[in-house]
């Protein structure tokens, strides 16, 4: 039997109840999503468990969410071996005097566990202080700092990047959540997956990206990622004998009668996204 | 530092906002991510050139990796795991030539927060132009223009040639142009 994959939500400010005490899982978590007062600066944290709630793996018992009104419940949870995947750990703590509490407590969560961890705070620009301390250095690569309801990351969210987060680990790749609008995702010629969608924001801008979601695509499809790769208006040259692969624009010394035009789109269907983004940056890249 | 600028590159050139010669479509307001502003993320690494000289804890590319640089440009870049904790950033303003090691974690950056970017070099202000610097252990400094939010392939040729005066005006005698080892690279491939 393959291990349950648990996700634990830490925040002071979940509405919990009293009987509950301070931890909720399974039906209480639904009841809580569905039945009881939120403060207004919650919603999109409440919409994230709700899109949680509904992956369906989750009624199949193959995930747990669990929810945790205070870090001190969730690692007795941790000694008890309930050891979580993923923590949506809420920086401020109305109890702790001071932030240095979340931060102490943040370095015994990366310590006790190996689990990802999406630190989540009304507030962003105060966390960099601590944890950009030499102190978080080898856990730099197992956390991510988000403001809750950001959506100047990049077309993703923070809700919908830890959502697509959570979705890449189980697996989950046929649709993605961007922008408030569930797409469904297709094999194609292009990207393997829809969190490529920040590769393409990388490469062709925030602004294409935004283009082609407005135009309401049904399907992160082969046509509709054709469409926004060639949205790109530059023109490449490959030269075949030589395995070169140059920006039309660039200074390098072509020749012109050896090489054959492609666009965007071909260049990234016959050698990969990786090999498009190299040739944006240099101007010149091998290709084989 | 200003006159040396101003007497190659500021009366020819003008300073450029971050992502004006994007060949990506790129633009401050759609792409300038939260983190990529901020000068005090870096301000201890940065080198303010007067004359020659390192960055704080630059790290040295050995004489192996000197030779596959100069063999094939593109496949070191590429595929070297070190590249980007040995590469240094570097940007010319109205002010100075800063370089700054580009590995430095900047927490604030959602993603790849392991690194600065040229903007925080300058706090998303206006350059002249911005790309790479190499330090090797044969005493040689490797220079570029790739950058997306400064450099990159509509650089004009002529403020590439003149930004190469002022690294040399400003001490760096052992200066290698990356840029010509691609093209000799380009010429000599597929034979």
């Amino acid at each position: 039997m393959s291990k349950k994959f648990i996700i634990y939500i830490m925040d002071d400010e979940l509405p919990i109840t009293r009987e509950e005490m301070g931890v909720v899982r399974g039906a209480s978590i639904i009841n809580m999503v569905r039945d009881r007062e939120w403060l207004g600066h919650l919603h999109d944290l409440r919409n994230l468990i709700i899109d949680l709630v509904n992956i369906p793996e989750i009624a199949d018992t193959q995930v747990e969410l669990v929810g945790f009104a205070s870090p001190t419940l969730a690692f007795q949870e941790i000694d008890a071996g309930q050891i979580p995947d993923v923590v949506i750990y809420d920086w401020e703590y109305l109890s702790s005097a001071q932030s240095t509490n979340s931060r102490d407590w943040l370095q015994h969560l990366l310590n006790v566990c190996n689990a990802f961890v999406f630190i989540y705070s009304k507030v962003r620009s105060e966390i960099p202080r601590f944890v950009n301390s030499r102190e978080f250095d080898e856990f730099a690569p197992r956390f991510q700092l988000f403001k809750k309801g950001d959506s100047t990351i990049s077309v993703f969210s923070a809700e919908e990047f830890i959502l697509q987060y959570v979705r890449n680990r189980l697996g989950l790749i046929d649709s993605v959540k961007i922008q408030g609008q569930e797409i469904r995702f297709e094999q194609n010629g292009y990207i393997d997956n829809p969190s490529d969608i920040l590769f393409m924001e990388k490469c062709l801008g925030r602004a294409s990206v935004r283009t082609w979601l407005n135009n309401n695509p049904t399907a992160i499809s082969e046509e509709s990622v054709e469409l926004l790769l060639n949205s790109l208006n530059v023109g490449f040259r490959l030269n075949e004998k030589k395995g070169l692969l140059r920006l039309e624009s660039s200074h390098f010394t072509s020749q012109p009668s050896n090489e054959i035009a492609l666009t965007t789109a071909e260049v990234v269907k016959r050698f990969g996204k990786e090999v498009l983004d190299a040739v944006l940056e240099s101007g010149i890249t091998s290709v084989k | 530092m200003r006159h040396i600028i101003a007497q190659h590159i500021g009366n020819h050139w003008e300073l450029i906002e971050p992502f004006e010669r994007s060949v990506r479509n790129k633009t401050i307001e759609a792409d300038l991510k939260d983190g990529e502003r901020e000068y005090d993320v870096c301000l201890r690494y940065v080198h303010q050139v007067v004359n020659d000289g390192d960055p704080p804890e630059v790290v040295k590319l050995t004489n192996d990796e000197i030779e596959w640089l100069k063999s094939n440009p593109d496949d070191f870049k590429r595929n070297n795991p070190n590249y980007r904790s040995k590469c240094t950033l570097w940007v010319i303003d109205s002010d100075s030539l800063k370089i700054a090691i580009e590995k430095i974690r900047n927490e604030k950056r959602v993603l790849d927060s392991e690194y600065i970017c040229h903007t925080n070099l300058t706090g998303a202000g206006k350059a002249y132009i911005g790309g790479e610097a190499l330090f090797g252990e044969d005493g040689y400094v490797y220079i570029n223009h790739h950058s997306d939010r400064y450099g990159g392939e509509k650089t004009p040729r002529e403020l590439w040639e003149a930004t190469k005066n002022v690294f040399l005006a400003l001490g760096y005698k052992d200066l290698v142009d990356i840029l010509k080892i691609y093209e000799e690279y380009n010429e000599s491939a597929g034979r």
